[in-house]
């Protein structure tokens, strides 16, 4: 083997350690990544305030809810004061009746 | 020589490749368990959240409703009492007037209440604007009353006037049985045993 084919074997050898050199590196560079990506999915799922915020939602709806049950009350609390206007005479005359004849 | 330095250069680039390839899979693996265990930690928060919002709801709109019928029985008490109230207005009005039927009800109330007592020997109370109309009938009433009772009985009206509105005690001769029918007392009679039906005129038509 001539010495010139020795120093391109040499010089190939030395490529080749490079060309790895690189490959790790950018192995290592995926590794990372993909272990920030790990720890943002992981912190993603984790953050309180998205499950807060759900729980405020949920909390409005609840308070809309009964606010909604409120004025169903109210309404129902008008309907009866009409209605009792509407009998009072006959049932005061019914009570008199009732009174008297007892 | 030049096939060793191809074969050479291949291997090599085999071997970063492996690397690339070899880093690819296990970024894939951690980004796919990472997933994974999100899923996981959302699922179980997701679910404590909608415990919690189901605990909250039902506790809340349970005391809402609960509020809400307490505000609707109040208001029913309150006209009821209402209504009480102004039948006896009415009930005052009606015992001054001595051309009303209270006059014949009020010997039906004496009548009523000697049924009541066992003893034959009685006396009748009634308020100062009763007294002379149930002297003037107390012959009736004892007629009346001793047909009822299969017995003789001794009436009178007694000395002392009551403070009521209207109707009549009677009571035996020794005070031991007392029946008290004047209005007020059957006012209050109706407070108790009327309000199923007092309820059911005053909020007839109602929806429930």
């Amino acid at each position: 083997m001539a010495i010139e084919d020795i120093r391109r074997l040499v010089e190939l050898e030395k490529n080749g350690e490079e060309k790895i050199r690189r490959a790790k590196e950018e192995a290592d560079k995926i590794m990372k990544k993909s272990e920030e990506d790990a720890l943002r999915i992981l912190q993603s799922a984790e953050d309180q305030k998205h499950y807060d915020d759900v729980f405020a939602a949920g909390s409005r709806e609840i308070n809309e809810k009964s606010k909604l049950i409120e004025r169903e009350t109210e309404e129902e609390i008008e309907r009866i004061r009409k209605t009792a206007k509407k009998n009072l005479e006959r049932t005061i005359s019914l009570i008199v009746k009732r009174v008297l004849e007892g | 020589m030049e096939n060793l330095r191809s074969q050479i250069k291949f291997m090599q680039e085999i071997e970063a490749k492996e690397i690339i390839e070899d880093a690819t899979e296990q970024a894939r693996k951690i980004v796919k368990e990472a997933e994974e265990k999100a899923a996981k930690v959302r699922s179980r928060k997701t679910k404590e959240v909608s415990e919690n919002l189901l605990d909250k709801e039902a506790s809340e709109l349970d005391s809402t409703r609960l509020e809400g019928k307490r505000k609707i029985s109040d208001v029913k008490f309150q006209l009821q009492d209402e209504a009480l109230n102004l039948a006896m207005e009415r009930l005052k009005e009606i015992s001054k007037d001595s051309s009303s039927s209270y006059r014949q009800n009020l010997k039906k109330s004496i009548v009523k209440a000697a049924m009541k007592i066992r003893a034959v020997d009685l006396e009748i109370l009634v308020n100062s604007r009763d007294c002379e109309f149930v002297k003037d009938k107390i012959a009736e009433l004892k007629r009346e009353i001793s047909k009822l009772k299969g017995a003789q009985v001794s009436l009178k009206v007694g000395e002392e006037a009551l403070n009521v509105m209207g109707g009549a005690i009677v009571q035996d001769k020794d005070r031991r049985q007392i029946f008290n029918n004047t209005l007020e007392a059957k006012l209050t009679m109706a407070r108790q045993e009327l309000l199923g039906e007092i309820s059911a005129s005053l909020f007839e038509g109602m929806e429930d």
